[in-house]
């Protein structure tokens, strides 16, 4: 089964897609044990600005990795959350990179990194007003046309919010994918942390999405902080396990969208390849279970 | 004209021989192995582990107020000088093998 | 003035000065003034940048011990221009070492600049693009008959592979290097002994290839684009092809 069978409504086709199994983030640590040890995976997914160099290694051993596993490009830098008109020159580079390595999926973040020329390699948030609306979908329509393939935009993790936000995230977010045909990256993580952050249900935060047009999820571990009023603080830092309670809204998740392509993401204290992938086992047999339970 | 007929000669062959290896200092075969480069991804989308680091401590290490000295590695070759004038790829040569 | 905009310059200019409040209109649900979560934005710039520096200056930050490094690389990033202009951080790092030259805590190190752009050097040949090197029989039969011209030499000229880069110090700074690869000892070395070094990577691996004075004056012309007569240096030459550092050979030949 082929998640993107949800997400086929927009102007714009997804690439070949995800098979609907788990995955883990490639990182080049891990390039020797996967070719080695070959364990069973849905997918690997990279950051499309690591590979955004001319050749060397990096191209070389994804594109060895790909001839084993579907691969998902992950975009970093986009900045399709920003009020400017998107890089040009940054866009070249990533249809260069997907011309080359043909990716099952390509999907970025609702968030933004540059400005006044300069990036500053964070994801941060945007106020959700109907300006920025046009904004994004204009830079959600020119991602796809330049690429000619459907892309999926990431739910982000926030610490923050605008006071003059008139659009809930789940109601920008859908919004964003009505009119432009795109589809959504289900970050559970980011939205249990996003949670505890602002104080919101994440129950309600997902059923006001449109699931349906749900192409990937991604899982992830975070680290715990207070703000200066002692309320929790949630980091999506990355660089842990999946936390329990994410699991648990990870199953809620499947609920509502099926089984979907679903990412381990791991971008700090990086373990063994084998503890990855027992992770993405985890999350396999989730996923297994709601295939049964669908059939 | 016989110079010339020299470097003609002795290009050629070197040319001609291009898989030896003997006409390199041993010191470039040691070197040359991988190392060094890291080959990691530089661009992450994760958060960083905290409040209260470098990104939002204010002027405290400005101008003056900066008292830090290198501390690392350098430190031990503060004693050594070269009274010969060799070259320093012959001193760790010594060293490797 | 364009409102939308100046959301984001706002936000900016609040994120990369942190003596200032974070900027209007940031809020959080319990009333928290916005300080601390703001500095979570503040801390993951600063910290990801220094990290992405740490990671292509390593032997730098070997040199002058962590804490030194980081606090250096902060003063680095206090100048807004040497914030990354693209996302492509693989090629980040540039400024630094000219930063460090310039830099009056290490000026007792007055080698650390020179092993900065080495590492930069490096960097940046690992991820230059691919190229076939040239066949040995071919160059050579190609120079034999530049050289055996009865009219004398052909001049020619040597086209190299995109990640060749030659390096050139003042200092022993391919030995400072190489001591902390594990290929050398760093009390053997004299720091004021100028030194130069090839720098490829032919296949997957760069390689880091001492040089004599000679031979990088030599492969510095080369690479200008002068045309090549009576070659001087068949050892040099041979070490260039062995190497698979060139790519093609073009005579130029008389009308």
């Amino acid at each position: 089964m082929k998640s993107d069978q949800h997400s086929q409504t927009g102007p714009y086709k997804p690439p070949a897609g995800l098979p609907s199994g788990a995955g883990i983030g490639l990182k080049p640590e891990h390039f020797q044990p996967l070719l080695e040890t070959r364990p069973k995976l849905g997918f690997v997914e990279v950051h499309a600005e690591n590979y955004m160099v001319a050749g060397g290694p990096m191209h070389h051993y994804l594109q060895r990795i790909h001839e084993h596993y579907a691969l998902s490009v992950h975009g970093v830098g986009l900045s399709i959350g920003g009020s400017e008109p998107l890089d040009e020159a940054h866009l070249e580079r990533l249809k260069t990179l997907i011309a080359r390595h043909q990716p099952e999926r390509f999907s970025e973040h609702l968030a933004w990194s540059s400005h006044n020329g300069q990036f500053m390699n964070d994801l941060l948030p945007l106020p959700y007003t109907p300006e920025r609306l046009e904004n994004v979908c204009d830079h959600v329509d020119r991602v796809q046309e330049k690429l000619g393939i459907q892309m999926l935009l990431e739910n982000p993790a926030t610490y923050l919010q605008y006071r003059d936000s008139s659009y809930t995230e789940p109601e920008f977010i859908a919004e964003v994918i009505r009119r432009t045909g795109c589809g959504l990256l289900l970050d559970v993580n980011n939205v249990y942390v996003s949670a505890i952050n602002h104080g919101f249900s994440s129950h309600a935060y997902i059923d006001a999405l449109p699931c349906h047009r749900v192409g990937e999820i991604h899982l992830a571990g975070f680290a715990r902080d207070s703000d200066s009023q002692g309320a929790p603080l949630l980091i999506d830092s990355h660089d842990a396990p999946v936390a329990e309670a994410v699991w648990k809204l990870y199953d809620y998740a499947l609920e509502q969208t099926g089984a979907v392509a679903t990412l381990i993401e791991r971008d700090a204290n990086l373990p063994p390849l084998t503890i990855l992938v027992a992770e993405a086992q985890n999350a396999a047999r989730r996923l297994q279970a709601i295939s049964r339970e669908v059939a | 004209m016989s110079m010339k007929t020299t470097t003609s000669t002795t290009l050629a062959l070197a040319l001609g021989t291009a898989v030896s290896l003997t006409s390199l200092p041993a010191t470039a075969a040691d070197m040359e192995k991988c190392y060094g480069v890291s080959l990691k991804g530089q661009n992450d989308c994760k958060a960083g582990p905290g409040t209260s680091c470098a990104g939002t401590a204010k002027k405290d290490h400005q101008g003056n107020a900066w008292k830090m000295v290198p501390a690392g590695t350098c430190t031990e070759m503060e004693s050594t000088t070269s009274p010969t004038g060799m070259g320093q790829l012959e001193a760790f040569e010594e060293k490797m093998s | 003035m364009d409102i939308k905009a100046n959301s984001d310059s706002r936000f900016q200019h609040a994120l990369l000065n942190p003596e200032l409040a974070p900027p209007d209109g940031v809020s959080a649900w319990d009333s928290e003034t916005g300080s601390k979560r703001f500095d979570v934005y503040r801390n993951n710039v600063i910290v990801s940048l220094i990290d992405a520096l740490a990671n292509c200056f390593d032997v730098v930050k070997q040199l002058v011990g962590e804490p030194f490094f980081r606090a250096m690389a902060r003063e680095f990033l206090r100048d807004p221009a040497n914030l990354p202009a693209s996302p492509v951080l693989a090629h980040y790092g540039e400024r630094f070492p000219a930063f460090i030259a310039d830099f009056e805590p290490a000026a007792t190190l007055p080698y650390l600049s020179d092993v900065a752009q080495l590492e930069w050097l490096r960097l940046q040949s690992l991820h230059a693009a691919d190229a076939n090197s040239a066949d040995s029989k071919h160059l050579s039969t190609v120079v034999k008959k530049a050289l055996s011209n009865e009219t004398g030499c052909i001049p020619f000229k040597l086209f190299f592979h995109p990640s060749l880069a030659l390096f050139k110090s003042r200092y022993a700074a391919v030995s400072i290097w190489a001591a902390h690869q594990g290929l050398a000892k760093l009390a053997n070395i004299d720091p004021n002994t100028p030194e130069q070094a090839l720098i490829l990577r032919p296949e997957l691996e760069v390689e880091t290839i001492p040089l004599s004075h000679e031979s990088a004056d030599f492969i510095d012309r080369c690479m200008a684009g002068e045309p090549l007569r009576n070659p001087p240096l068949g050892p040099t030459l041979e070490l260039l092809v062995q190497k698979g550092a060139i790519t093609g050979i073009a005579l130029f030949e008389e009308e």
